[in-house]
């Protein structure tokens, strides 16, 4: 007998062994992404400096050559920039004229150096963003960085030892995103200075953003780029200043607007995409050389490949300007320019219906190849990108990022929000343009309630990106949230007054960078009535809707003579921010009746009571799901549980096997 | 040699029927507390299950119940009731051992006071300290096993992906559980016989293959009466179900007297001098 013993003994000794070597290979196979997400962020103390301006009488930038001016033109950029598709790197010098918009004379600039977020795993970028970004996650070779060789004012005062980096948002002392430079003498109001200067941009392999796969480079955030200079009372500043902020995982961009003259020279085999205008090209020792202008935007971004596919259409509308629409197609998608060209085309109509003009004469869609979704769905003045090709018959997302980017270009491009600060202003309003445009021309409608589930973390919309807790909150919230509250909002006013408002809104503060309170404003004027208290629940704080049937009570009350009746008493409780109208209630009973019942849903609870001759089986609150933000639909219905038999069982069967395992360890 | 030590298990486990019973009984109460706990939470979860004819109410009721479970909040609120029963649990049971098992080694003695109170005050507390190491070393690796599977989730999608990443640690936390409970075990005879707190390492890896098999054989005994009586209480409902999931307190409280009475007599056969 000892013998089986013994046998079995050894037969589970090695198996056991086995296990442990599986184990150990796994857990070593994984270290890597665990060391990253065990990361801490650091966040900290909100970067609000300010500044005044409206009748400051500006030096003209000599950008005459450019069209009549949209917004107020601060910066004019002239770069050179030449890409080593060998070293992946990009080599270039700039000359930036910067107009002083302000009342006070400027003593320093700053420059936001984005590469530089790729720099080391220790940047406030990779930091919080715990080396994955949007689904995308950061490869061994994903650094990258900007070096700034030499700096120069025009005449010729050398500056680059009056540099030095700051970091206002956490003072992580290995981020190098911001950097300020020290003048020889202040810039006085309206004045202009011009700084020239040499850089060098090491491309990360494709990751937030921007960088190559393989012979495919995404030039976005890639040139020293100077900050915002905010004037008083814009945004509800006291006081004019810079609004400088690193660059954080959780954030996008924020820039004055101006003019760009850009020349980009790549090996001949490239085909080069850009923001703004194509103004001339011309080849010379295996070398092409691209020269795009864009003006009244607020960024430049352009992309390289020599295996686009270039195809142009026009859009045409009445009583509007002529676009030339530029697709770069990667191959494997080259059978679907229909698709994407009607979706560009419906986006820029019904923009330009409900919001308005789409003032620029180009409109450029970059497809990126397999493998490329770093750089895909992004939006740049004049230049978006799609999802990265993958597949030969994409599904309907497809058409939903081209329509989705085209939005940027009105609530990011020209209205141009501080996505540091209130991000939602772009993404919550382009998710909510985008689902429009998807359901009356694809017809497809999403179904909000499930959205809405998904908030299982809400916070307040109005609030720096990365003081969200993670990732997942910030998307959450800024994107979804912020659209289901643009869609509550619609519910409450009626879609024509929120196109009333939108149009306003749009026509009012184009190229003129609004805040919350700014879009409050006009919501408040056009609907002609006070939003304090709901900007105060669900924008400026974190509140959702949530009805939720608390209980469930049934009495019998017996009668000698005639059959039975039951008291009911069902208490239904608010725990969440008030809805804008009644809530319904319905009871079904089990003899087949149902009985439906509306509640204000302003108190705190509300108890119902009935007397019917059979018992409740279920209620349900708002059982077509019409509330918008009520995110918690699991408390909105309940049952009479029955205690039937098999229910016994399993809860026995359960209890069992629970127990069993506590057994063996203790009494 | 391996049937006489059963056969003395077996004898000695006899002599204890009193015992046996109060133990059983012991245990019963808590499977009452249990199965109120479970039944509460089956309830509040059951009840909140919509019918199919409320429009993707079924599909919400999915979606935001998965969010439910991965909320610590929720989580802690309904597992609080579990938490103090097994705290409790996890400090009257080395009392009860250190009884247990000072009667069962005294059991010749002549003695005017019960054996098992006397055994409770000498050795309780060595006991308590055994037990709150033993708790220790399950309380680490567990810590960093769920930490490691909250990163994971994250990263993981496909259900086989979870199934071959999280089955082996399972397994191998088993296995581990239970080398530490053999190794308390006999930490815990070691100080009954021999009075002497460090763990008896040189006898557990001389008798290694012993001790698996037998526990193999033990955990083939108690998973068959379990096959047996939930199987009992799946098929029959009503008093008869309920009757014999009483009775099984009486067995599974036998077969864990057996195995401690066959653990001593193997340990005071092979043990170190
Ligand atoms: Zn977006």
């Amino acid at each position: 007998m000892i013998h089986i013993v013994r046998f079995l003994g050894y037969f589970l000794l090695p198996a056991f062994c086995l296990l442990l070597f599986y184990f150990i290979f796994f857990s070593q196979s994984n270290l890597s992404t665990l060391q990253v997400d065990s990361n801490k962020s650091y966040f900290e103390e909100e970067d609000t400096i300010s500044a005044n301006g409206a009748s400051t009488q500006l030096e003209q930038l000599s950008t005459l050559e450019y069209s009549e001016p949209l917004s107020q033109r601060i910066v004019d950029y002239n770069i050179d920039v030449e890409l080593d598709d060998k070293e992946n790197q990009l080599i270039g010098s700039q000359t930036l004229t910067w107009v002083n918009p302000g009342k006070k004379p400027v003593q320093e600039l700053f420059f936001h150096l984005y590469p530089n977020a790729f720099q080391s795993k220790k940047t406030s970028f990779i930091v919080e963003s715990g080396g994955s970004l949007r689904d995308d996650n950061m490869k061994k070779n994903s650094y990258g960085e900007m070096m700034i060789h030499k700096l120069w004012t025009n005449n010729g005062k050398e500056l680059s030892q009056n540099t030095y980096f700051i970091r206002p948002d956490d003072g992580n002392p290995h981020d190098f995103t911001l950097m300020g430079v020290k003048l020889p003498e202040p810039v006085l109001p309206g004045k202009q200075i011009t700084l020239n200067m040499t850089f060098s941009v090491q491309m990360p392999y494709v990751f937030a953003r921007m960088g190559y796969v393989e012979d495919f480079f995404m030039a976005g955030q890639w040139f020293p780029k100077v900050a915002v200079y905010e004037l008083k009372g814009m945004r509800g500043r006291e006081d004019e200043g810079w609004n400088l902020h690193q660059y954080h995982g959780n954030s996008e961009f924020y820039a004055n607007f101006g003019t760009y003259d850009v020349l980009i020279k790549v090996p001949s085999k490239y085909i080069v995409a850009g923001s703004g205008t194509l103004a001339g090209m011309h080849e010379s020792d295996n070398m092409k050389t691209y020269h795009f202008r864009a003006a009244d935007v607020h960024d430049f971004a352009w992309s390289a490949s020599p295996h686009f596919i270039v195809e142009e259409e026009v859009f045409h509308l009445e009583n509007a300007n002529n676009v030339k629409i530029k697709l770069y197609l990667d191959p494997l998608h080259s059978e679907l320019k229909r698709r994407y060209f009607y979706a560009a085309k419906a986006a820029l109509e019904n923009f330009t219906k409900w919001y308005g003009d789409y003032p620029y004469d180009t409109l450029s869609i970059v497809v990126p190849p397999q493998g490329g979704n770093g750089a895909g769905g992004m939006e740049y003045p004049t230049l978006v990108t799609a999802w990265a090709a993958a597949d030969k018959e994409p599904d309907s997302s497809l058409e939903r990022v081209i329509i989705h980017e085209i939005g940027h270009q009105y609530w990011y491009g020209m209205v141009a929000s501080n996505e540091f600060e209130e991000a939602w202003l772009d993404e919550g309003f382009t998710s909510y343009a985008e689902d429009k445009v998807m359901e009356k021309e694809y017809g497809i409608r999403s179904k909000t309630y499930f959205e809405a589930s998904y908030i299982t973390s809400p916070a307040a919309l109005k609030q720096n990106a990365w003081d969200y807790k993670y990732k997942n909150e910030y998307a959450q919230n800024v994107y979804v949230r912020g659209k289901l509250v643009l869609n509550d909002i619609e519910n409450i006013i009626g879609k024509n007054q929120m196109d009333h408002v939108l149009k306003t809104y749009f026509q009012q503060w184009k190229f003129k960078h609004p805040s919350t309170e700014d879009f409050q404003a006009v919501l408040e004027e056009v609907t002609n009535q006070s939003w304090a208290d709901y900007f105060h629940e669900f924008i400026y704080g974190d509140k959702m809707v949530d009805y939720a049937i608390e209980s469930l009570q049934i009495n019998e009350i017996s009668n000698p003579e005639e059959p039975p009746l039951y008291e009911h008493k069902v208490t239904i409780n608010r725990n969440g921010a008030i809805h804008y109208e009644p809530v319904s209630i319905l009871f079904s009973f089990s003899d087949g009746t149902f009985i439906e019942k509306e509640w204000e849903g302003t108190d705190k609870n509300k108890h119902f009571d009935f007397i019917h001759p059979s018992t409740l089986s279920w209620a349900a609150i708002d059982p077509d799901h019409t509330i918008i933000l009520e995110n918690q639909h699991i408390n909105n219905f309940i049952n009479t549980s029955v205690k039937s038999d098999a229910k016994i069982r399993w809860n026995l069967l359960l209890t069992d096997w629970i127990e069993s395992v506590i057994n063996s360890i203790i009494w | 040699m391996f049937f006489k030590t059963i056969k003395e298990g077996w004898d000695t486990t006899n002599q204890l029927m009193g015992y046996i019973l109060l133990f059983s009984m012991y245990q019963l109460i808590w499977g009452i507390f249990l199965y109120r706990w479970i039944q509460s939470i089956v309830h509040s979860i059951s009840q909140r299950i919509p019918i199919s004819e409320i429009k993707d109410a079924q599909q919400l009721f999915m979606i935001e119940s998965g969010y439910l479970i991965s909320n610590v909040d929720f989580i802690i609120n309904h597992l609080t009731p579990l938490i103090i029963l097994l705290s409790l649990r996890w400090v009257l049971s080395p009392l009860l051992n250190a009884g247990l098992f000072y009667t069962i080694h005294y059991k010749h003695q002549e003695s005017s006071r019960s054996l098992f109170f006397q055994g409770i005050v000498k050795q309780g507390a060595s006991f308590l300290f055994i037990s709150f190491v033993h708790l220790v070393l399950l309380a680490v690796p567990l810590y960093w096993f769920i930490s490691f599977i909250k990163n994971k989730l994250a990263t993981l999608t496909s259900l086989e992906s979870i199934f071959f990443n999280f089955v082996p640690l399972v397994l191998v936390f088993v296995v581990y559980a239970w080398f530490i409970h053999i190794v308390v075990i006999y930490m815990q005879w070691r100080k009954t016989t021999h009075n002497a707190l460090l763990p008896p390492i040189f006898f557990i890896f001389k008798h290694f293959l012993f001790l698996i098999g037998f526990s193999l054989i033990m955990l083939l005994l108690l998973g068959l009466s379990k096959i047996l009586f939930s199987s009992v209480s799946i098929f029959w409902a009503g008093l008869f179900a309920i009757i014999m999931h009483q009775v099984q307190y009486y067995f599974s409280t036998y077969f864990k007297i057996l195995e401690v009475n066959i653990q001593y007599h193997f340990w005071t056969k092979n043990k170190p001098q």
